[in-house]
């Protein structure tokens, strides 16, 4: 097991923030690439370290992710650039991309309110607080200098998400943490979620690495290879997409339904175990439900993370294998419920990944989106189906081969998003210096 | 599966091959409009002839791209893939008499393409392009185009059908009756569906090649007579008629099985035409196997004379060798308990056979053992020293090998997936510089991957691999470069996933430069995840233009279509009305159930 580098990992990525229950997504641009790295050095203090020391935590409530445009402006050096992943590096707004995750028609990026072509973003900078986030946001607007302000998302942790169900009871838990040692079955590679450490396959994820000449200061860590020094050592790609849901339109669907769209109660128990099991216990449907008779196959969390149902045990994929198997496609979930009266309720979805196309893209693309998943004929997570294109079925009752007479409109829409990367402490102190190329 | 390579020389300027890419970029546009329900009001001819040639429901995948000349001197080429139903020799002749223009688009600048030429010419021309892959894999070889979307229609059919029956039906067996009754109820039309053309491929060429092929065969045929005639001459030893008896029984055996075995197992529901079109090619292999037989034959019968005993043992082992062979090969066509059944039995036979002629039976066993030893001995140590080999060049590559970073092209990036993901299917095209001294093992492990894939792999599930239409391994003519083409559901990042446990993909591209680090050939490699697929989008060529004839149907979809309406369409081609007995008597509720699923 690798020891996790916590003093160098920013916090949000290991620990969620929950006893902060406020937070502020301020999103910006770079102007004046000096001055926003005077006050990148002004704030540093006060990001987030994942160690849980009492003495941090007081102080380290911020944290700080870089877009691929963002990292360009602040000068880091192309030979380090050409590194990151290719879906970092076109953005989530790049017709591949888009393609990729089903923003089209309704969720095309020209309609959103930050991140498209006219509201390009640079640096997000997250607060968390208990009560006074609003001023807390206030100032450090004011303190951004240099920098231009495109948008700030407030968001909440709340208990229900505004469909009404509990959410983010699945979570991987990172291997070589203190909750990861107490439930094993649930843990997951770090690599998976950090860079610099082996993932789900043994291997270790493509880190950008700079030459040992460019780091004068002696700033970054060593990469494996003993020459070059590793910048992503520690650091994480971050998903970050605001999310719109009509809440009307879904509590038009009668309560059995909505239930079987989303694959849990309200409370949070799966549908597919038995009455009354605790909901944040781990549980399987290979063998609790495999036809999909309690838990729709094409239910949003079954599509999500299909734990063992993908077995195939004709063709030789056992539960095991296909647990495993599903466990390459994790995602780290921190997203919180928008807490804004300028915008209509959903959610802030933030994750954390090391391979955006094999984690978040593809839970997004082939799993989500796919109309073939697990052998269903045409249709999509219903959550997500955009009515334009077709996408209005939702077969429920599979025992009898039916489609279930609701037709499905648009829940959710998407208002806005990009990739970041969050880079480890040391990369951000790297960062902070003026790089000559 | 066709590939037309049009060559673009290294001499052709610059500015005509922009031209060239032009005219595919258009005749993309042609493809896509083509392929709406009406034709617009201002069709290029273009336009009109893809709509023609695509409208005749014979052609699954089609595709063209571009490769330009390299620095090393290689030439370029506009190549063509049609994944089709006709037989080869009628493609060439159906492209240039309905297409000329759609030919004429995309050769234009090709080496010795003449734009007024006749159709005749035209046809050989692109003959004499045609290269067939090394190595080709289609996911239900036999079934046509039109085959596959009259299952799906069915289907669909039917699936409405179910979802117009009342709810309070309960059992699964209750509905699969009333089902019945509904389909009894509606006069459905018949779906009359041609027998499926077998997609056969000889490996035909120019004028050399088939004069070349002709001469061996009218050899192998003189040959086997000469050695009928001998065969029959010395026949009055029983120990020499026993042992070349059973010499010739498993020469029968070992080309009769695997082909008994081929034609049961892969093209489903042959016509009797189909029929002997296989037996027609499967009789050509036969010919030449039996002119190894009969040269060594000749060869045998010579010493015969001099030294019998030890001629005749060595015949045995021969004999034992080759049944042995035969052994693996029904495992893996068959699976092990019919390979160790079937061998055993043969084994035994043969025994039996030679015990009984012999005169001193167990010296000859004795020393058809040894024999048989030596020759095992030989053949592993071949093959250690080639892995050898291989192992020992895999390592002085190592040493040059970077194995921390990675690095994209963005801007070879985009041009790559400019379409990608616009439909549920993709296609794949990638082109990889061959290392120096591997070009043997390369067409042997795709000699291998071939073989597995006709006699094995033939039934939508290459290994592992759940998504692939078809696909194909060519080596170019300049035999420095190798193309990988092919035709997936899904995404890319998905796809090339389950390329991760799969040996016989490094076996493959392990040869080729810039892939991950092998291990004895089928180690690592793929496995390998990000490095594989920073190594495919790194050599990945812009597909220019494709066409699905089914794109919103996956394997999945299509293997369902097939497997649940397989034994109506029998009773259907009888009773043109409609189906009758949907429910064999004595269906149980999962079967019942099984089937609704499928539908």
């Amino acid at each position: 097991m690798e020891q996790l580098e916590l003093h160098d990992i920013q916090r949000l990525i290991v620990h969620s923030y929950s006893d902060l229950r406020d937070a502020a997504y301020v999103l910006l641009r770079i102007d004046n690439v000096e001055r926003t790295k005077r006050w990148m050095e002004q704030v540093l203090p006060h990001v987030g370290r994942a160690v849980s020391d009492t003495q941090h935590t007081s102080c380290g409530r911020l944290a700080l992710a870089f877009t691929y445009r963002g990292l360009v402006e602040l000068g880091l050096y192309p030979s380090a650039l050409e590194q990151f992943v290719p879906e970092f590096r076109q953005g989530m707004t790049a017709p591949a991309r888009a393609r990729a995750l089903g923003d089209l028609g309704k969720n095309h990026c020209a309609d959103w309110r930050w991140g498209g072509p006219s509201g390009e973003v640079h640096i997000l900078c997250a607060i968390f607080g208990r009560s006074n986030i609003r001023q807390d946001e206030r100032l450090l607007r004011a303190q951004a200098q240099g920098t231009h302000w495109v948008d700030t998302i407030f968001a909440r942790l709340r208990d229900r998400e505004p469909f009404g169900f509990r959410d983010n009871l699945s979570q991987p838990l990172i291997a070589g943490t203190r909750r990861a040692q107490c439930a094993p079955s649930q843990a997951v590679a770090a690599g998976e979620f950090l860079l610099g450490y082996r993932n789900q396959m043994g291997q270790y994820p493509a880190s950008p690495l700079i030459d040992s000449n460019l780091d004068p200061d002696d700033l970054l860590a060593l990469g494996r290879s003993g020459s070059l020094k590793d910048f992503g050592r520690n650091g994480s790609y971050m998903v970050l997409r605001e999310l719109e849901q009509n809440i009307d339109a879904f509590n038009q669907l009668a309560p059995e339904t909505a239930r079987r769209m989303i694959g849990r109660d309200k409370d949070g128990t799966p549908l597919a175990v038995r009455q009354g099991a605790d909901p944040t216990l781990d549980f399987g449907y290979f063998y609790e439900d495999p036809a999909g008779l309690r838990c729709p196959i094409g239910a949003h969390i079954r599509r999500a993370y299909p734990r063992d149902a993908l077995a195939d045990v004709q063709r030789g994929i056992s539960p095991l294998d296909a647990r495993r198997l599903a466990d390459q496609h994790r995602i780290l979930r921190r997203s919180r419920m928008l807490n804004d009266t300028s915008r209509k309720p959903g959610l802030c979805f933030i994750c954390f990944n090391t391979n955006i196309e094999r984690q978040f893209e593809f839970v997004q693309q082939s799993w989500l989106m796919s109309p073939k998943f697990a052998g269903l004929k045409d249709e999509v997570d219903p959550l997500l189906a955009r009515k334009s294109e077709g996408q209005t079925k939702f077969t429920v009752d599979w025992k009898l081969a039916r489609d279930e007479n609701v037709t499905l409109t648009d829940y959710v829409r998407t208002q806005g998003g990009a990739y970041f990367f969050a880079p480890g402490h040391k990369a951000l102190k790297f960062l902070t210096r003026t790089l000559r190329s | 599966m066709t590939l037309i390579l049009g060559p673009l020389s290294t001499t052709v300027t610059p500015r005509l091959r922009e031209e060239t890419r032009l005219n595919l970029v258009e005749l993309r546009a042609a493809l896509e409009s083509a392929q709406r329900l009406l034709p617009t009001a201002e069709a290029t001819s273009c336009e009109i002839e893809l709509r023609n040639f695509l409208r005749r429901g014979m052609v699954h995948f089609l595709s063209f791209f571009l490769i330009e000349p390299d620095g090393h001197g290689n030439p370029g080429y506009v190549v063509l893939e049609v994944n089709a139903d006709y037989t080869v020799h009628s493609l060439f002749e159906i492209l240039a008499t309905t297409a000329p223009s759609v030919v004429s688009s995309l050769f234009k600048h090709c080496d010795k393409f003449d734009a007024n030429q006749t159709t005749k010419r035209c046809a050989r021309q692109l003959r004499g392009w045609a290269v067939y892959p090394n190595a080709s894999y289609i996911a239900f070889p036999g079934h046509s185009v039109e085959r596959i979307r009259a299952e799906a229609d069915l289907r669909q059919c039917i699936r409405h059908q179910v979802s117009t029956l009342p709810d309070d039906l309960g059992t699964a067996t209750g509905l699969w009756a009333k089902l019945q009754e509904k389909l009894a109820d509606l006069m459905l039309p018949a779906v009359s569906v041609r027998p499926f053309l077998v997609r056969w491929s000889p490996r035909l060429g120019g004028l050399r090649k088939r004069l070349g092929l002709l001469a061996r065969r009218s050899l192998a045929a003189i040959l086997v007579s000469a050695a009928g005639c001998s065969l029959y001459s010395i026949a009055s030893h029983h120990s020499v008629r026993a042992a070349l008896g059973a010499m010739v029984l498993s020469m029968v055996a070992g080309a009769a099985l695997p082909g008994f075995l081929w034609l049961k197992e892969s093209p489903k529901r042959l016509s009797m035409g189909g029929r002997l079109l296989i037996a027609k090619s499967a009789a050509g292999k036969i010919l030449h196997a039996a002119l190894l037989f009969s040269v060594s034959l000749f060869a045998v019968l010579q010493l015969l004379s001099l030294y019998p005993f030890v001629t005749v043992a060595a015949l045995g082992a021969l004999g034992v060798v080759v049944l042995l062979f035969f052994g693996g090969w029904l495992y893996v066509a068959g699976g092990p308990r019919s390979a160790v059944s079937a061998h055993a039995l043969l084994t035994c036979a043969w025994l039996a056979v030679v015990a009984f002629f012999s005169e001193r039976p167990l010296m000859l066993l004795v020393l058809s053992a040894i024999l048989v030893g030596v020759l095992t001995a030989l053949v592993l140590l071949w093959l250690v020293s080639w892995l050898n080999a291989v192992r020992t060049i895999e390592l002085e590559e190592a040493e040059a090998y970077d194995p921390v970073s990675i690095t994209w092209d963005l801007n070879h990036l985009d041009r790559v997936q400019a379409h990608e993901d616009e439909r549920p299917q993709n296609h794949l095209a990638t082109l990889s510089r061959i290392k120096p001294n591997r070009l043997y093992t390369l067409s042997t492990v795709l000699r291998a991957v071939h073989l597995l894939s006709k006699v094995y792999f033939n039934r939508a599930d290459l290994a592992g691999i759940r998504t692939i239409h078809f696909a194909s391994f060519t080596i170019l003519p300049d035999r420095k470069r190798l193309l990988f083409l092919g035709n997936y559901d899904g995404a890319f990042g998905a796809y090339l996933q389950e390329f991760n446990s799969v040996a016989g993909v490094t076996a493959v591209w392990s040869n080729t430069q810039g892939f991950p680090r092998s291990f004895f050939l089928i180690g690592d490699g793929a496995t390998d995840e990000q490095r594989f697929k920073a190594f495919a989008r790194r050599d990945q060529l812009a597909t220019l233009g494709w066409y699905s004839a089914y794109p919103e149907l996956s394997i999945s979809d299509i293997e369902n279509g097939s497997s649940t309406l397989v034994d109506f369409r029998r009773r259907f081609a009888r009773t043109p009305s409609l189906l009758t007995s949907l429910c064999e008597p004595g269906l149980t509720e999962a079967d019942c159930d099984a089937a609704l699923r499928r539908l």
